[in-house]
């Protein structure tokens, strides 16, 4: 019972399926900024030269996949959404479409899922952000 | 005419230059012509070496150098800002070859360049990234979160190169130096105009840690 209700967890799920596709394809890399850290303990231990928390510093984490992505990596960016997006919006709009290079964004806590956390950890618009392709 | 000076003209339409553009001038012509490994026959080679010009704005000396290494065609200079123009006021490298990043609003390069430096050490290539930004540039935050990063996880291949010609509004003489220094950079400190001093420097690359290269230049010796 123990086991079912850990995969049925989003974020432990995400971690077990980070680990597996950066064993699956070198050219995948995980950045994320301490939030999260406890699920990708396996994925760093394995493949630590492409995971990297950069600390709490969130405008850096987006920029830094993006810079992975221009030598040719496919980065999974992760952190709480309103962190991921709403804080780093322009480092998300200048860091991907405007370079011309992909990558994962993963925001955790979508819209209100984190109710009992208030505002801060909210991510109400997220959901309808789009980035043109220019 | 030196040829740079013949190309800056194409754009400028006189002998005048604006400072944004000429600060940067003679470090990117050392850096192109006795730095960098990377050529027009290299631009998409995987281990070229990698310079961002983070400080986007007043290109007109990067276009100028572009040119005059081969990577982008005279004829371009002349209609530079136009309408069909590949080469707008701030770079875009979906649209100008040799051009690593897009940039313009400042504050990115750096982050970029940590990213690019990952990136590179993470596919066992040994190809340094040198990333140019402004002294008034270091004003924005998001600068300091690399600054702090890149020694921390020793990156060796990462070179800075501040062009501190005393632009921003509350800049402390000799804070840039010390700043970096005290993050754990190795750091250098030349005369802007002195390109063998300006070769030593950025031919350095640190051991287990980044360097950065803080060019004086003084825009009443460039207006001269």
């Amino acid at each position: 019972m123990t086991t079912t209700t850990l995969v049925r967890d989003p974020r432990t799920q995400f971690g077990r399926t980070v680990a597996d596709l950066l064993g699956e394809d070198l050219s995948v890399a995980l950045v994320y900024a301490e939030i999260s850290a406890r699920f990708f303990t396996e994925a760093e231990r394995r493949f630590p030269e492409r995971v990297v928390n950069v600390g709490i510093r969130e405008q850096l984490m987006v920029n830094v996949g993006a810079g992975m992505a221009l030598t040719g990596l496919r980065p999974v960016v992760h952190s709480f959404g309103t962190f991921l997006v709403e804080r780093a919006f322009e480092q998300v709009k200048l860091g991907f479409p405007h370079q011309g290079v992909g990558g994962v964004l993963v925001g955790g806590g979508g819209s209100f899922d984190a109710s009992r956390s208030g505002r801060t950890h909210q991510a109400t618009w997220r959901s309808s952000t789009r980035f043109p392709t220019w | 005419v030196d040829n740079i000076q013949r190309l800056l003209t194409l754009m400028t339409g006189d002998e005048k230059h604006d400072p944004a553009s000429y600060s940067t001038l003679d470090v990117l012509r050392v850096l192109y012509e006795r730095v960098l490994d990377v050529s027009p026959e290299t631009v998409d080679d995987p281990r070229r070496d990698r310079f961002l010009l983070s400080k986007g704005h007043g290109p007109m000396a990067y276009y100028a150098v572009l040119c005059d290494r081969g990577f982008i065609p005279e004829s371009w200079l002349r209609e530079w800002g136009s309408f069909d123009s590949h080469l707008g006021y701030h770079p875009d490298r979906n649209l100008v070859p040799g051009v690593e990043i897009s940039s313009g609003s400042l504050g990115h390069g750096l982050p970029l360049g940590v990213g690019s430096a990952l990136g590179l050490r993470a596919q066992g290539i040994d190809s340094r990234v040198v990333v140019l930004v402004g002294d008034a540039e270091l004003d924005e935050g998001s600068n300091h979160e690399a600054l702090e990063l890149a020694p921390a996880l020793a990156l060796d291949r990462l070179t800075a190169v501040v062009v501190d010609n005393r632009s921003s509004s509350y800049a402390v003489p000799g804070r840039i130096a010390e700043r970096f220094s005290t993050e754990g950079w190795q750091v250098a400190t030349v005369d802007g105009r002195d390109h063998d001093a300006l070769e030593t420097a950025l031919s350095e690359r640190g051991v287990g840690v980044p360097n950065a290269v803080v060019v004086t230049v003084l825009d009443q010796e460039l207006a001269a």
